[in-house]
This record gives C-alpha cells, sequence and structure tokens, in this order.
C-alpha cells in the first residue's frame, strides 16, 4: 500500500513513494495545464452554463459587495461582449445570486489578480475560469490519494483519477466560471477524509471530512443532498462508548451542517423559506405538467438527457454574447455529444458497472459462507452492532431479499417506463442508468452483515447514489409539473457523490484484483472519446457560435 | 527485458500508433475549421440517392437564400469566401479516380468553379465545395444555380449526392433536362475564414491527450 501509516498526521503531508508521487504530480499537473489552456483559449466567454451570471458574482464581490442578494443582484453590464452604449445597462436579475458564495470568493482572487498585473478585459475574464481549471488537476491529485488510501497501487489508481477528467464535460465545465468543479474537489477532498474515517476511524478524519462538508454547503445547494448521508454514516459508524459517541456525532453533525444552515438562515432571513432559489415559490399543482412520473419517463427522454448532459452538454451563449452576432441571436445553444465518445462513454460505463455488480455478489457469497467479519474491535458502533452482535441471520437475509426485490422493482420501473432511446446503444444506456437501484438495495442489505472497512465503504457508494439519484428525478418531475417539460435535467448535479463512486469502483477493482490491462482498455477507450468530441464536434461547435 | 516490460512496450506501441491513426483520421476534420456552416444543419425527412455523377450526368439546382442564410447574417459575413457543402454518398468507398465539379451560374454565367476528387470524398458525409474568388456578398440574394457534375470518372467507380424528396419551395433539382418537383439536393451553405488559432487548439488537445495517455498508462507499480 503506497500511504504509510502515519497516525495523527495531517493526510496531506503522509508521503507517497516516488512513483505514486511522479504519477499524481504529473497527470494532475497536465489535466491542470489542459484545462487552463481551454479557459483562455478554446472556451469561448459566456459558453459554460449560465457563465455570465457566475461571472458577474464574481465582479460583484471583487467591487465590494460581498453578499449580493438574489432579486436584486444584476448582471455585469460591462462584462465581455456587453456593449454598454450600444444596448444600454444590462438590467437582468442575476439569477446566478442564489448560490452560496465560497466559489465566488475564492474566484475573487484570480480577478483581482487580473485586474491589478492586466491591463486588459482579456485576462480580467478569464481569471475567474482559473479556479475550475485548477480545481480539476487538484482533483486528480485527491482521487489519487484516496484511491492509494484504500489499497490500489499507483498504475491502477493513475488510471482510475484520471479517467473521470476525461468525461468531457467535467473538461467543459473546467474552462468556465462556474461552480461545478470547484465543488467537485470539495467533494473529493471531503470524500478522502470519509474514506480516511471509515478505514482507521480516526475521529480527526470525521471532523476534517465535515469541515470540507461545510464548505461544499457554502458553495452550492446540491451539496446538501451528500452532507446529509455523509453524516448519517459517519455517526453510523462513529465507535466508543454513549457519551463519546453523542459527543463527536453532535460536534460533527453540527460542523458539517455550520454552512447550509447559515445559508438557509440567509434564505429565510430575506427571503422566508430556507431553500429559497429560482422558481422554488411556484406551486407545482398550479403547473403545466400533469402526468406521474412513470408517464413523464415514457413521455420524454429523461433518462436518455441524463445519460447525454452527463456526458457533455456543450455551450450556452457564447453567440449572444459576442456583440458582432448579438443581433442574431435568440437564446441559448448547445449541444450534446454523439458518435464515437458517446459509444465509448456507454461502454466503459457498462464495464465499470459489471465490475461493481461482480464485486457485490462477491460480497452476497462471502456473507453465504460467514467469511467476512469486522477488523479488529474499535469499540461499539451502530454499524458493529447490527452487523456483528445482532445474531438474527434469517431476518437478515429476509430483509436482504425484500430490499433486493424492493431495488430491483425500482430499476425495472425505470426501464420499462423509458422508452427506447434514439440513439446507438441506447438500450445499453438506459440499462446502465437503470441499475443504481437494484445495486443500492443490494448494498445495503450486505450491510447488516459483517464487512471489511473497505468493503463498507464500497456498499455506502450506491445507496448515497440512488439517495442523491432519487432526489434529483423528483426535482425534474417537480420541475415537469410546473413547467410543462423536464428541466434539471443535468447530469453535473450529481458531480458531488462522484468521488465516492470511484472510490467504491477502487474497492472493487482491489477486491476482484482487475487486471491492469482491462482498466487500459477503458481508459484509452475514454482517451480517444475525448479526443474525438473536442475535435469533431466542440470545436466546430465553437467555431460556429462565434465570429 | 522482463515480460512485463515487453508487455508494457507492446501497450505503448498499440497506444500510439491509435493516436497515429487518430491524427490522420482528423487532419482532415480539422483542415475543414476555416469552413464555417450557416444555418442550421439540413436533417433530410426522406433520403434518397441521386443518380451516380459519372460524366455526362449533372444536376442543377437553385439556391435558395432565405433557407440557406438569414439576411442579417449574410450581411455579417459578406466579404467572406462563399461555400457550399453537400452531403455525399460514395458507395461503401467506392468511388474512385474521377473529379467532381461544382460551378454556380448565373443566367447561365459561371460565377465560380470549384473541384473535389472522388478519392477525397468520404462517405455519408457533407463535403465542401469552397469558391475562393467568390465572396457570399456577391452571391446573396441573386438568381444562382449549383450545378454539380463529373468531369472525369467511369459510372462504377462514381460517387451519389443525397436528395431529400420533401423539400418545398425552389429547391427542386434537374438532372440533365427533367426536373424532380419534390427532390432537392442536401446542402449547406458555408463560408470561409481563418481558424489557425482553433486548428492549433485541436493539435494542442490532441498532444496533451497523448502525453497524459502515456504517463498514465506507463505509471510503475511501488517498489
Amino acid at each position: 500500500m503506497a500511504l504509510k501509516a502515519a497516525p495523527g498526521r495531517h493526510l496531506f503531508l503522509v508521503g507517497l513513494s516516488m512513483s505514486s508521487r511522479w504519477a499524481s504530480i504529473s497527470t494532475a499537473l497536465l489535466v491542470a495545464i489542459l484545462a487552463t489552456y481551454m479557459a483562455l483559449f478554446v472556451t469561448p466567454l459566456g459558453d459554460t452554463p449560465d457563465e455570465s451570471g457566475h461571472y458577474s458574482y464574481v465582479h460583484d464581490i471583487a467591487n465590494g459587495t460581498v453578499f449580493p442578494l438574489f432579486g436584486e443582484a444584476k448582471m455585469t453590464s460591462g462584462r465581455w461582449g456587453y456593449d454598454v452604449e450600444r444596448w444600454g445597462e444590462d438590467n437582468r436579475s442575476n439569477y446566478m445570486a442564489q448560490h452560496p458564495p465560497l466559489f465566488y470568493a475564492v474566484a475573487t482572487i484570480p480577478y483581482l489578480l487580473a485586474d491589478q498585473l492586466t491591463d486588459g478585459k482579456w485576462w480580467i475574464s478569464r481569471a475567474p475560469r482559473l479556479v475550475s481549471a485548477l480545481s480539476l488537476g487538484l482533483l486528480v491529485f485527491v482521487l489519487f490519494k484516496n484511491l492509494t488510501l484504500i489499497g490500489l497501487d499507483a498504475p491502477r489508481a493513475a488510471i482510475g483519477s484520471v479517467a473521470i477528467t476525461l468525461v468531457p464535460n467535467l473538461l467543459h465545465l473546467s474552462s468556465g466560471t462556474t461552480n461545478d468543479v470547484f465543488l467537485l474537489l470539495l467533494c473529493a477532498i471531503a470524500t478522502l477524509y470519509f474514506t480516511q474515517f471509515i478505514l482507521r476511524h480516526q475521529i480527526s478524519a470525521a471532523y476534517w471530512c465535515a469541515f470540507w462538508l461545510t464548505l461544499a454547503g457554502i458553495t452550492k445547494m446540491n451539496a446538501w443532498v451528500l452532507i446529509a448521508p455523509f453524516v448519517a454514516i459517519m455517526v453510523f459508524e462513529l465507535r466508543g462508548p454513549f457519551k463519546h459517541w453523542l459527543t463527536h456525532s453532535v460536534g460533527v453533525s453540527l460542523l458539517a451542517l455550520a454552512g447550509p444552515l447559515w445559508w438557509m438562515g440567509r434564505s429565510f432571513y430575506h427571503h422566508g423559506s430556507p431553500f429559497y432559489r429560482s422558481g422554488s415559490e411556484v406551486d407545482p399543482r398550479a403547473g403545466l405538467g400533469s402526468s406521474s412520473f412513470t408517464e413523464l419517463l415514457g413521455d420524454w427522454p429523461v433518462m436518455e438527457w441524463l445519460f447525454g448532459h452527463f456526458l457533455g452538454l456543450i455551450g450556452f451563449s457564447g453567440y449572444c454574447v459576442t456583440p458582432e452576432l448579438r443581433e442574431f441571436c435568440t437564446g441559448i445553444r448547445m449541444t450534446q455529444i454523439y458518435g464515437f465518445s458517446r459509444e465509448a462513454f456507454t461502454w466503459v460505463l457498462l464495464g465499470t458497472l459489471i465490475i461493481f455488480a461482480l464485486f457485490l455478489l462477491v460480497l452476497v457469497y462471502q456473507a453465504l459462507r460467514r467469511k467476512t467479519r469486522n477488523e479488529p474491535a474499535w469499540g461499539v458502533s451502530v454499524q458493529s452492532f447490527i452487523a456483528v452482535r445482532l445474531p438474527l441471520l434469517p431476518l437478515k437475509w429476509g430483509l436482504l431479499g425484500a430490499l433486493l426485490i424492493g431495488g430491483t422493482a425500482y430499476s425495472v420501473i425505470i426501464f420499462i417506463s423509458s422508452g427506447v432511446p434514439a440513439q446507438p446503444n441506447g438500450l445499453l444506456q438506459l440499462l446502465s442508468m437503470s441499475a443504481p437501484p437494484m445495486l443500492a438495495a443490494l448494498a445495503l442489505g450486505l450491510l447488516f452483515f459483517p464487512q471489511q472497512a473497505t468493503s463498507r465503504l464500497a456498499l455506502y457508494a450506491p445507496i448515497i447514489f440512488l439517495f442523491f439519484g432519487s432526489i434529483l428525478l423528483y426535482q425534474i418531475y417537480i420541475g415537469y409539473l410546473i413547467l410543462g417539460y423536464p428541466s434539471a435535467t443535468q447530469g453535473r448535479y450529481l458531480f458531488p457523490i462522484l468521488p465516492l463512486l470511484v472510490v467504491a469502483f477502487g474497492v472493487a477493482v482491489q477486491a476482484l484484483k482487475v487486471p491492469r490491462w482491462v482498466l487500459a482498455v477503458g481508459f484509452v477507450l475514454l482517451v480517444f472519446g475525448l479526443a474525438n468530441a473536442y475535435l469533431d464536434q466542440i470545436i466546430p461547435f465553437y467555431i460556429e457560435s462565434q465570429v | 527485458m522482463t515480460g512485463m516490460a515487453r508487455y508494457w512496450i507492446v501497450g505503448l506501441l498499440a497506444f500510439a500508433i491509435l493516436l497515429g491513426w487518430m491524427a490522420l483520421r482528423e487532419a482532415g476534420q480539422i483542415q475543414n475549421y476555416g469552413q464555417v456552416n450557416l444555418g442550421e444543419k439540413p436533417h433530410p425527412v426522406e433520403a434518397e440517392l441521386s443518380p451516380k455523377l459519372s460524366p455526362g450526368v449533372s444536376l442543377r439546382q437553385p439556391l435558395e437564400w432565405d433557407r440557406l442564410v438569414g439576411a442579417p447574417m449574410a450581411r455579417h459575413y459578406a466579404n467572406q469566401a462563399v461555400c457550399l457543402s453537400v452531403y455525399m454518398a460514395t458507395h461503401g468507398g467506392s468511388a474512385r479516380g474521377g473529379q467532381l465539379q461544382m460551378t454556380l451560374e448565373q443566367d447561365e454565367v459561371v460565377l465560380g468553379t470549384s473541384q473535389l476528387a472522388f478519392d477525397q470524398l468520404q462517405d455519408l458525409r457533407f463535403e465542401s465545395f469552397c469558391f475562393d474568388d467568390l465572396t457570399l456578398g456577391e452571391v446573396y440574394g441573386q438568381p444562382v444555380d449549383m450545378v454539380i457534375q463529373a468531369t472525369q470518372g467511369v459510372e462504377t467507380a462514381a460517387p451519389s449526392v443525397y436528395f431529400d424528396r420533401a423539400v418545398e419551395g425552389a429547391e427542386r433539382v434537374t438532372i440533365g433536362n427533367v426536373t424532380h418537383p419534390s427532390h432537392g439536393i442536401v446542402h449547406r451553405l458555408q463560408i470561409k475564414r481563418d481558424a489557425a488559432q482553433a486548428q492549433f487548439s485541436a493539435w494542442f488537445i490532441l498532444a496533451a491527450l497523448a502525453l497524459l495517455g502515456a504517463v498514465v498508462l506507463t505509471t510503475r507499480t511501488d517498489d
């Protein structure tokens, strides 16, 4: 294992071997350089989602409005491409002010540096993007640390940590002023400490995890959906006498919730609702949609869009913020990724799910043979009490069976309700998108049996993903009831859970001893998929959108 | 050299060959960045192949400017050289050894000529005929016909273009002397522009991904 045991030392100071150090630093650096190049020279200004609004938020902070208020904040009139003399002041409301401020506060630093050190708008417009670009590089480094922490060797950890950045959407978003990739980095760091806590039960790791979670919570509200299960699991796993358990359960919970609670309080104070955001005041019952959820899946390609938009939803309003073309502007211009890139991602995702499903089946087999046991006693936790001390095997197997039936039904409903996708291999994509409830149900059932710490870590991932995904589907349904069509079908909303999914896959790879060449084949497919997406589709799309 | 080292050298070699193949494959696409599509991509409703374009077979079709691009956009690009891209069929790559020509004509006066070798054409792709001496401003709104015919080649190794059978308006094709009111050539209007920055970016991305792939694939196991 690459990680040297050093109890009490800060995780980032723990040394890696030379090859691990070289791999993690060089790959992180290369990814950061690529993303920075994209941010500076490839992605047109305004062509990542809502970039005008994100940029305006940064501009407001840099100019003294530390907490621009949603409802009052406006788009920055003098931003790129906006000609005040020709079009007058831009009085559009900046709906991005609904987001908590951490990303924008950090992005203000390069903005102010560019303002001080350069004399043109070119740098000022692009400087906030560097936070996203550097976040992607750091993400590789953090994921690598996490994968070596669970025991993967350097070659496999390098593949696992870089592979996720080869999803075109990630590289695209890392080249824009947007809070998504920065949030992903914060969640990855939180996941690193979460891993350390599950594996070693160091209470300090739980507090560090809570600290990074609270930072994520003041970056974007969808991180709150991650905070709840992470905190619940840490409390579930926390060992020790009752007083110790209670003290630290409260401490970790309070720390993790501090940021979101502050933002909720602010929203309540200003808007009368702790969850206030754009459109949240509308009553879904008075909206335009009337179908049930399953009818929605059949009437609209919701799952197909989610798949496509996770892979890459490129562009936004570059066309409309180019002064020379503004008169032709009719709204946002975006495109999905098609062709080889989509095919490659389909097969890689399917392979990933098969490996993880096999891992779960191995755990079922081990539970049947009663081969698994918890690691040496660290003291009693709720988890160990249920898994080890409750000798109710028939009940546990019954529960696992019931969960599996329920999860499978959930999966089948999604699969059958969704129409046949129009894209090549669309059924394989739909199959992958429908599998998580079944996998999560099996994982939940397995947690009633004694499991190794790394296995438990992997089992938590699909459960949290299902929680996260179900809330996203619910939000899509509510959006449909209001608007009459499914909105928010954004794959990027799933970013906070991605690091734990990568770690869970790493555990499966380690447990099944998946050959390196198998991972290499998937990795090469993603490399070529990304190249194909940019060279064949994204750059031509940008050229057509710009003067 | 250990068996493992040989194994990885072969793997890296395969990666390099794949990259080389991809670079070759993408080179043409990157070269075409200088041709910018105007208007929406046509989506044929009832696609149908034209006769094979061997010498003696000609297709003539008036250009419907309003459908191809709006007047404000055309004004904006008035000084750019004009291209027309046509959706081609090479019959599984069998089109070889000939020359395809497109002319733009007004009142039987040839305004511009552009040629593509059969061997350059790719199956089921839009192929661009560019008129370097003709700007969009010079032809936009004028009653201009595009005429496609082969100047060299044989019928057994000739390409076709795709028609859309459900066309409306003026976009009807004349094959030889016979006009087909419901058939139109599937085509797009383009302009030529400097795309050096985008072309450099494409090669930069490919090089960066190659380097990243090589670093990841050569990462050694911890000692």
